[in-house]
């Protein structure tokens, strides 16, 4: 299990992340969700050595990953460019990641890349959907625990974003790895991810497991004579995801069968349960202004 | 000490570098040296009186090498400043403090190994040809002594201002003021005694010693003179100062860049410098060597008080500079 405890980042005078704890576990995805500017890419650059942090530990199996250097073979990072790496060639990318990473399956990342049908020739000829997938396959098969994605299904097309998602759920399903992923396509996050963390202004917001959210919120439609009465308005438990007319969508996050009761004792024309999303989880924990 | 990851990471960087550098030591420079055996021979046959010939291949060898070590620490150091190269590869298992000695160990190799060509080259034509009768062949030690340790300074400071900057365009900034930095700073506060109280200052002994250890100044030693009649041939003898000077920017830069890679301070990528404190010292330098050029030239031009035109040049100055940096600050931030 990698651990972070108590993680601070100052940037600029700014508190950019603050006292940052959670766990990763093997054979689990977790997003890492949050508008922009709240501390994302920050908190994974700074997990993954690219920034100096200024509090907090990292742990592996209980071992401090700043006292044990050679632990950072079992971490790595994929960034929300490829750029960088368009320069090389497949041969020299893997020589590249064979030699930092002792654990990598070179056998296996060759056989992915036949499977995918990426061509083993310089990345001049690689599409950007190709590179993506190229990245991807070499971080999976640097043989790491745990692995960092920023972002890693942007700019892609419907067709190569799949392949994307496809390829990290079959990495993880293995059960020997742990993931981390930054994005705001929330829709296909969802669909993948196992827990989710909600930064909000350098702090976390939340951090849960999909499952035990989905049970605990419930997400109603609901339409009145009258537009929606103040009581529920004000209401602690209640948050109105959107307000159209007489129709509200709302998110109860409390007492679900006290609210409903009461909702329906109101003589509502239309109560009906739809599905929450991380989508409505967001704009939930992000507490912001209803939208219209 | 060696890893293959970095080693391809490095070389892919910096091929372009590589192969300039390589030109000039392999083809260029011992083109050149055999042309003066073609020289020699038409000097020799020649009606002219005074028969001599000037070596100045290797100080030419230097000025451009210096140019190349900038380049190289460019490639190696800035440009991922701002292609997301840092990001790669501080995020692989590798100590800040090993990607930056990867870098400079990576550099010093092809820098011995491409002198060494150039010796052995410049060698075997020096014993094929004439040159061999009238230049000791025991003074290419010295030249290539100065010119590796010249370009290994060079490099080495280069590369560790790459470890300050946020761009390669203050990298490039920030190396060629350093080298000249304390020659600079000497000068323009002389001008400012003399230009605002009037008063000359001048200490003999601290201007020869500046001269000394300002690197680019190292290359007067590597030129040579021959005088063909008397076989006489002129050469500034090796400074031990000079070499000094050039040893402790090495030194004193590699740790100045092991040091401020190790910090991460990566947030400010992009930027004109990576530490904000650093970045108000160098605008403050900034700001002062433009006043004091301003100021200078306002009282050359002038025929006025001098005194005046200068304290109106160093404000008008002032303000030029203060108003250049906040441009340059806003234009990378």
């Amino acid at each position: 299990m990698l651990k972070i405890e108590g993680l601070s980042k100052r940037l600029e005078e700014k508190d950019v992340l603050q006292n940052i704890s959670f766990a990763i576990h093997k054979g689990s995805i977790t997003g890492l969700i949050g508008r922009n500017g709240a501390g994302k890419t920050t908190l994974i650059r700074t997990i993954v050595g690219i920034l100096e942090k200024n509090a907090g530990n990292i742990t592996i199996d209980g071992e401090s990953i700043f006292l044990n250097e050679a632990l950072r073979t079992q971490i790595v990072f994929m960034a929300d460019t490829t750029n960088f790496i368009k320069q090389f060639s497949v041969k020299e990318l893997v020589s590249i990641y064979e030699h930092a990473y002792p654990n990598f399956n070179k056998s296996s990342f060759y056989e992915t890349l036949e499977k995918y049908k990426l061509p083993n020739t310089s990345l001049r000829r690689y599409s950007k959907g190709m590179k993506t997938l190229l990245y991807l396959l070499l971080t999976f098969s640097t043989g790491a625990s745990y692995v960092f994605l920023d972002e890693p299904t942007n700019g892609l097309d419907p067709v190569v974003k799949r392949k994307v998602l496809q390829l990290i759920i079959e990495y993880v399903s293995s059960g020997e790895v742990g993931v981390l992923i930054s994005s705001h396509h929330l829709a296909e996050l969802e669909k993948i991810i196992d827990h989710y963390l909600f930064l909000k202004d350098g702090g976390l917001e939340s951090n849960s497991s999909l499952e035990e959210s989905f049970t605990d919120y419930c997400k109603l439609q609901v339409a009145y004579q009258d537009e929606l009465s103040t009581q529920f308005k004000e209401h602690p438990d209640i948050f109105i995801l959107s307000q159209t007319g007489k129709v509200s969508i709302i998110i109860v996050k409390k007492q679900k069968e006290e609210i409903l009761a009461q909702l329906q004792s109101a003589k509502p024309l239309l109560l009906e349960e739809l599905p929450l999303t991380l989508e409505d989880l967001f704009f939930l924990k992000d507490g912001g202004e209803l939208y219209v | 000490m060696y890893n293959r990851t970095l080693w391809i990471k490095n070389s892919k960087q910096s091929r372009s570098a590589l192969i300039l550098m390589y030109l000039l030591h392999l083809v260029i420079i011992p083109f050149s040296y055999f042309n003066k055996s073609i020289v020699l021979k038409e000097q020799l046959n020649s009606a002219n009186p005074y028969k001599g010939i000037y070596i100045g291949e290797f100080s030419m060898l230097g000025s451009f090498s210096a140019i190349l070590m900038i380049v190289f620490a460019i490639l190696l150091i800035g440009i991922e400043r701002n292609s997301g190269g840092i990001d790669f590869q501080f995020s692989l298992p590798f100590s800040p403090k090993e990607l930056f000695f990867s870098k400079w160990i990576y550099g010093v190799f092809h820098i011995i190994v491409a002198y060494l060509c150039t010796f052995i080259l410049a060698s075997v034509i020096h014993f094929t040809t004439d040159l061999h009768l009238y230049i000791p062949w025991t003074i290419f030690f010295k030249i290539f002594t100065i010119l590796i340790l010249f370009s290994l300074a060079f490099f080495t400071t280069s590369l560790a201002i790459g470890t300050i900057t946020g761009h390669y365009f203050s990298q490039v900034l920030l190396t060629g003021f350093t080298l000249i930095s304390f020659s600079t700073l000497y000068y323009s506060v002389l001008a400012n005694i003399k230009g605002l109280l009037n008063y000359d200052l001048y200490y003999n002994e601290i201007e020869k010693f500046l001269i000394k250890i300002t690197l680019p100044l190292s290359l007067i030693s590597t030129s040579i003179n021959v005088d063909l009649a008397t076989k006489d041939f002129n050469i500034k003898p090796i400074d031990l100062t000079n070499i000094f000077g050039m040893i402790s920017y090495i030194i004193i830069f590699f740790i100045i860049g092991l040091f401020c890679f190790n910090r991460k301070a990566n947030e400010n990528n992009g930027k004109l410098f990576l530490y904000k404190k650093f970045g108000y010292f160098m605008q403050f330098i900034f700001i002062y060597l433009i006043g004091t050029g301003i100021a200078l030239i306002t009282s050359a031009i002038t025929e006025t008080s001098k005194t005046i035109s200068y304290f109106i040049g160093l404000c008008i100055g002032i303000i030029v500079g203060h108003l250049l940096y906040k441009g340059l600050n806003k234009f990378f931030d």
